[in-house]
């Protein structure tokens, strides 16, 4: 019992510091060691998307949808992310409707609260969504899946005071999505990992065979489990009239930047993905080394599937870098967001793997990025499939971010252009 | 059974303080005409005409005539004038630390405590300066006004997520490189931002000026206090060879923004002001009644302005003056107004309107302006290159680096006089990207 408050306390305070104090120590960042000079790269050698693994040129688009993708997912899948595999016992998913306000932000929307839980003999996890529709349009509209770090209930998802008119105390710029005439779901990424480490109270424990304790080395990490999360919303929004099941986009940062690529190369239905400072198992390539490098990222121990840890310091024996996973989300648009001044997710390095994407992307006939050097930065090199821009600022999701992804949603979701 | 009651305490001591983090004025934002349709019809005093009616047509009518008038009133009945102090004021200040490799050697980091004294109390407020490191000094400055975010350490460098950025958000590695310094003062330090809410003022500064006396009617309100922090923060500006005392630009965001204004009219020393959604009390006018207003700032936060100002929340139209003509106060000085389009309790249109409405004293004085008519300029289309910046960015309430940005081309287009820079320019002189690599600590 004491021990009950004694705990509360320390939450309370943990909670209170935590709201006014900076965050712990980086100092992992500042080690000896930690590339951020140009300069100090080492020289590399990417594999190359459009030659197979026996070395045969991929010259058709059918040939790197039949032979050369389904390759690359696979090694994705097993040595990367990790796969996600069979349940012994299939899960029972289950929708319950928390709340509809039909009247929410002056009438303007209809704001539905829905509780998806998953449940087998092994346990039971849940994950709440918040769905925006727009009231003064009928029928189905494109919609933005936000998958965030605030919870998808309660506060986050309430409209902020008059100053910030229209957005979502989360951050989600309500207003500006409902005149363009676009709905809005709000999902936490994570929700569905109770613990990072051992995952106690996480989606994974669900999918455990026999005595299993722990995910096998090429079964899911924590990001396979996020951008598992992200499909499993859109099951959800396909069953929502108002939503428009071929113009989903889905939209993450930092981390959860590095889940909606993942998620949107396994899963077709998501139509679009803007994927924000996402860095390191992200858009960065592997083998530049800059900044946070494999090595750093096992500080989580299960990011990734267990096979990973294996390429640490060997970055250059992996088959495959990152700039094939977004040439994996080809032909559906895509953008990446750099900010000048995020050197732990290296922003050259994000570039460069659109870069090195562009080629799968033109065998399909699309744009991407077709120049080494990359756009000057706040000039976005937008209006194309795989499109890109270099902000001034930070890890952080910025102003001029938001009305190009409104922009970029509007260019590829306005009637005529949806193929 | 002490030692639970003791637990409890402690539990209800975080529970009041994260209830007053939350609770932060919602109630009063309730009370507010949000649709255009409902804003009353409003006449504004003409900026270039006396309250006896006189026309004035030359600089020397209005600084001679009209804008001694116009800033009495802002004294007497708006944010409330500062009184003599009750025995002579000495001022000190003492540089009590110094860094000059800061942010990988790129610029000079300097604390200076500014200290002001009589013999009936002191103030101690801290300033912080990051000076470049580079051979041009001196140096224009941004004066950035905040309260207390130089005690809680807000000024701290972020790490290589955030390379170069302080933990609010100034841009600091990109000022550095543009060759403009950063000052800051705590102007908590004069009257602690926890008053605002008041009714009574007090503590602080109050003591040196009417010792034993709460303010008169016609005395500071806190946007005042602040104001003479700002000044008396000037004094020491003047002083320090690194920066150029005629190319310091006052800033502020929001409660910041009406305060920088406030100080820069009464003190030319200022050359420069940038406001940032600072809405009413600050760059929005007063007869709009659109989002916040005058009634609304006498209930919420009535020690904001002085007491006199009260008496007009009943009829704003009453108020001899309106924001317009404290714009125009600051002629011919540079000012940039910064608005965002969703900042509704600020009023963008009618930030627009006063900053319109005050084009005309700076056209007095011969300045260029470029707005052609009364029609709002569209969203994300700055007016840089003009005595009067003004921009609406898309987005909400506060200071972005959008914001940021356009401040520091507004200053090197008036006080640099060098061709505005793109940020690319900045981080890829001739081309090839600027190394500051992290210290490898």
């Amino acid at each position: 019992m004491k021990r009950g408050i004694m705990r509360t306390i320390l939450l309370l305070i943990a909670i209170y510091t935590g709201s006014i104090l900076p965050v712990a120590s980086q100092s992992k960042e500042w080690e000896e060691g930690v590339i951020y000079s140009e300069s100090k790269v080492p020289f590399y050698t990417l594999p190359d998307p459009l030659l197979d693994i026996s070395g045969n040129p991929i010259d058709s688009p059918k040939q790197w949808q039949q032979e050369r993708r389904p390759q690359l997912m696979g090694l994705f899948a097993t040595t990367i992310y990790g796969r996600v595999p069979q349940p012994e016992q299939p899960l029972q998913t289950t929708y319950t409707v928390l709340s509809t306000d039909e009247d929410f932000f002056e009438g303007r929307c209809t704001r539905k609260q829905v509780l998806i839980t998953f449940e087998n003999d092994r346990g039971k996890v849940s994950m709440h969504l918040a769905l925006f529709t727009p009231n003064d349009i009928e029928g189905p509209v494109p919609i933005l899946l936000r998958m965030g770090f605030a919870a998808a209930e309660g506060a986050p998802v309430e409209l902020e005071n008059i100053q910030a008119y229209g957005r979502l105390k989360n951050g989600t710029p309500l207003i500006d999505l409902l005149e363009k005439g676009f709905a809005v779901a709000c999902i936490k990424g994570g929700e569905v990992i109770g613990d990072e480490v051992q995952f106690k109270r996480s989606i994974h424990q669900l999918f455990y065979r026999g005595k299993q304790s722990i995910p096998q080395a090429d079964e899911w990490g924590v990001l396979a489990g996020i951008s598992w999360q992200a499909s499993r919303a859109v099951d959800y929004l396909l069953t929502e009239p108002k939503v428009d099941p071929k113009r989903i986009a889905l939209v993450g940062f930092s981390k959860l930047g590095k889940c909606v690529l993942w998620a949107a190369a396994q899963d077709t239905r998501i139509a679009m993905v803007m994927s924000q400072n996402s860095g390191c198992a992200g858009a960065a390539l592997w083998r530049r080394n800059f900044g946070e490098t494999l090595s750093y990222m096992f500080r989580f121990p299960n990011w990734l599937c267990g096979n990973a840890r294996k390429f640490i310091g060997k970055e250059s024996d992996m088959l495959i870098d990152q700039h094939m996973l977004l040439a994996c989300i080809a032909p559906r648009p895509l953008y990446v967001v750099s900010g000048i001044d995020d050197m732990w997710a290296d922003n050259q390095g994000e570039y460069l793997s659109a870069y090195h994407a562009t080629p799968v992307y033109e065998l399909l006939g699309l744009k991407g990025q077709s120049t080494q050097e990359r756009p000057a930065i706040n000039e976005p090199a937008d209006k194309r499939a795989l499109a890109y821009h270099i902000r001034s600022g930070a890890h952080g999701y910025h102003q001029l971010d938001w009305d190009q992804y409104l922009a970029f949603m509007e260019f590829h979701f306005a009637k005529g252009h949806n193929k | 059974m002490k030692k639970r009651s003791l637990i409890y305490a402690v539990c209800a001591f975080f529970a009041c303080l994260n209830a007053v983090h939350a609770q932060d004025d919602e109630a009063k934002f309730l009370e507010a005409i949000w649709q255009e349709a409902a804003v009353p019809e409003y006449v504004l005093p003409d900026v270039l005409t006396t309250f006896e009616g006189q026309a004035i047509t030359s600089v020397a009518e209005w600084e001679s005539l009209r804008r001694p008038e116009i800033m009495r009133v802002f004294a007497e009945q708006v944010y409330g004038k500062i009184p003599r102090a009750a025995a002579p004021i000495r001022q000190r200040f003492d540089v009590i630390e110094e860094d000059t490799t800061f942010l990988e050697g790129l610029c000079t980091r300097k604390v200076v405590r500014i200290r002001v004294e009589n013999e009936y109390g002191k103030v101690e407020m801290p300033m912080l300066l990051f000076i470049p490191n580079s051979t041009k000094a001196p140096f224009p400055a941004i004066y950035w006004l905040n309260l207390d975010d130089i005690e809680r350490n807000r000024f701290e460098m972020e790490g290589p997520q955030r390379f170069g950025e302080t933990k609010n958000k100034a841009p600091l590695k990109q000022l550095m490189m543009r060759g403009i310094a950063l000052i800051s003062i705590d102007a908590a330090a004069f009257g602690d931002r926890a008053q605002s809410q008041a009714l009574a003022l007090s503590g602080n500064i109050i003591p040196l000026h009417t010792p034993g006396k709460s303010p008169a009617k016609n005395e500071w309100g806190l946007i005042s206090m602040w104001a003479y922090a700002m000044r008396c923060g000037m004094d020491y500006i003047e002083t320090d060879p690194d920066i150029h005392a005629e190319q310091v630009a006052a800033m502020g965001s929001s409660i910041g923004g009406k305060v920088a204004l406030w100080a820069a009219a009464q003190d030319q020393r200022i050359g420069m002001v940038l406001s940032s959604t600072s809405g009413h009390g600050g760059d929005a006018l007063w007869r709009r009644q659109y989002g916040e207003t005058l009634a609304n700032m006498s209930k919420w936060l009535p020690r904001w302005l002085c007491r006199n100002a009260s008496r007009y929340a009943k009829d704003v139209n009453q108020l001899p003056v309106d924001q317009h003509m404290l714009l125009a106060a600051i002629a011919p000085r540079p000012l940039y107004v910064s608005t965002a389009v969703h900042d509704r309790w600020a009023d963008p249109k009618g930030q627009w309107r006063a900053t319109w409405q005050a084009s005309p004293v700076y056209q007095l004085y011969g300045a260029d302006i470029p707005f052609i008519s009364d029609a709002q300029p569209p969203i994300n289309q700055p007016f840089v290159e003009s005595a009067i910046g003004y921009h609406l960015r898309s987005g909400f309430h506060g200071l972005k680096l959008y914001d940021w940005e356009r401040f520091m081309e507004f200053i090197e287009y008036h006080f640099l006089k060098i061709p505005i820079r793109t940020v690319q320019e900045i981080y890829y002189p001739d081309g090839q990207l600027r190394d500051h690599y992290p210290n490898q600590k």
